[in-house]
């Protein structure tokens, strides 16, 4: 289910991959985990 | 998803994307988006906005290889860097995209207050893109000023102006002042990408999904419309 932030819906449907905003790590959805693939 | 109402028909539509040159998946995120675009026929109602989020932001300014950059910053080893690499490789490539292995990775602060420059100037998202393209194609190193002065100066924009901010410290506060923001809006994941100030995707989305998103926005495109 989508959440809403101050007017802005953020969607909640899984990327297929994206890198954390706070440590830099990058991650594949495979479907069922999480593989690291890059930094930055 | 919240129901909401599209704009009216022709209305421009802005895009923000917070993004970083090393991230990869900003770059085949980028393309996706692109192709979502162009798939309507309106497509030139949507312009896309940059917007800085370092991932890195106690990177070196000497740039270094991905290997080294990725156990600095994270641990492994360099088998586990390239598993990781040819896999995304193997993603970008999949989409028609270059993806080099060989790439550098060092601060891009400095990068980012560019692109701010870029953005004063309407020229913001082909500048960051340009770069981002031949970084990953590992035909441009966009740490060196000259050549993101002969970006900025293919994109139309002024390489001189380019160098001066470069040697100054213009553009600091806004680089992190985006970062900020982008928190501050939940990016959650990036890219981050928000559309109108009214939904926004963290992560690289799927075409279909990025189309989906541009609909609820923009409305459909015309030709599906029914009167």
């Amino acid at each position: 289910m989508n959440e809403t932030k101050d007017g802005l819906e953020i969607v909640a449907i899984p990327s297929s991959g994206w890198c954390d905003p706070d440590t830099g790590t990058c991650y594949i959805d495979t479907g069922d985990a999480a593989t690291t693939v890059d930094e930055q | 998803m919240v129901e909401q109402v599209a704009k009216p028909e022709g209305a421009r539509v802005v895009i923000e994307v917070w993004s970083d040159l090393g991230c990869p998946w900003c770059y085949v995120g980028k393309h996706r988006l692109q192709t979502a675009i162009a798939q309507r026929p309106d497509a030139d109602r949507f312009e896309i906005i940059m917007r800085s989020f370092e991932l890195d932001p106690g990177a070196p300014q000497e740039p270094e290889k991905n290997e080294k950059s990725f156990i600095r910053a994270h641990g492994g080893t360099a088998a586990h860097v390239l598993r990781a690499e040819r896999q995304m490789q193997a993603i970008a490539r999949k989409e028609g995209l270059e993806f080099s292995l060989d790439r550098l990775n060092a601060n891009t602060f400095d990068l980012h207050r560019v692109v701010q420059y870029a953005n004063d100037q309407g020229r913001g998202f082909e500048f960051f893109s340009h770069v981002q393209d031949g970084f990953f194609a590992g035909t441009l190193s966009p740490y060196a000023p000259d050549t993101l002065a002969g970006v900025a100066e293919t994109v139309g924009l002024d390489g001189q102006r380019v160098r001066e901010i470069l040697a100054s410290n213009e553009y600091a506060n806004r680089v992190r002042a985006d970062r900020t923001e982008g928190l501050g809006l939940g990016a959650a994941g990036v890219p981050f990408v928000v559309l109108d100030r009214r939904v926004a995707a963290p992560g690289a989305q799927k075409v279909p999904v990025y189309g989906q998103l541009l609909e609820q926005v923009a409305g459909p495109v015309p030709s599906e419309r029914v009167s």
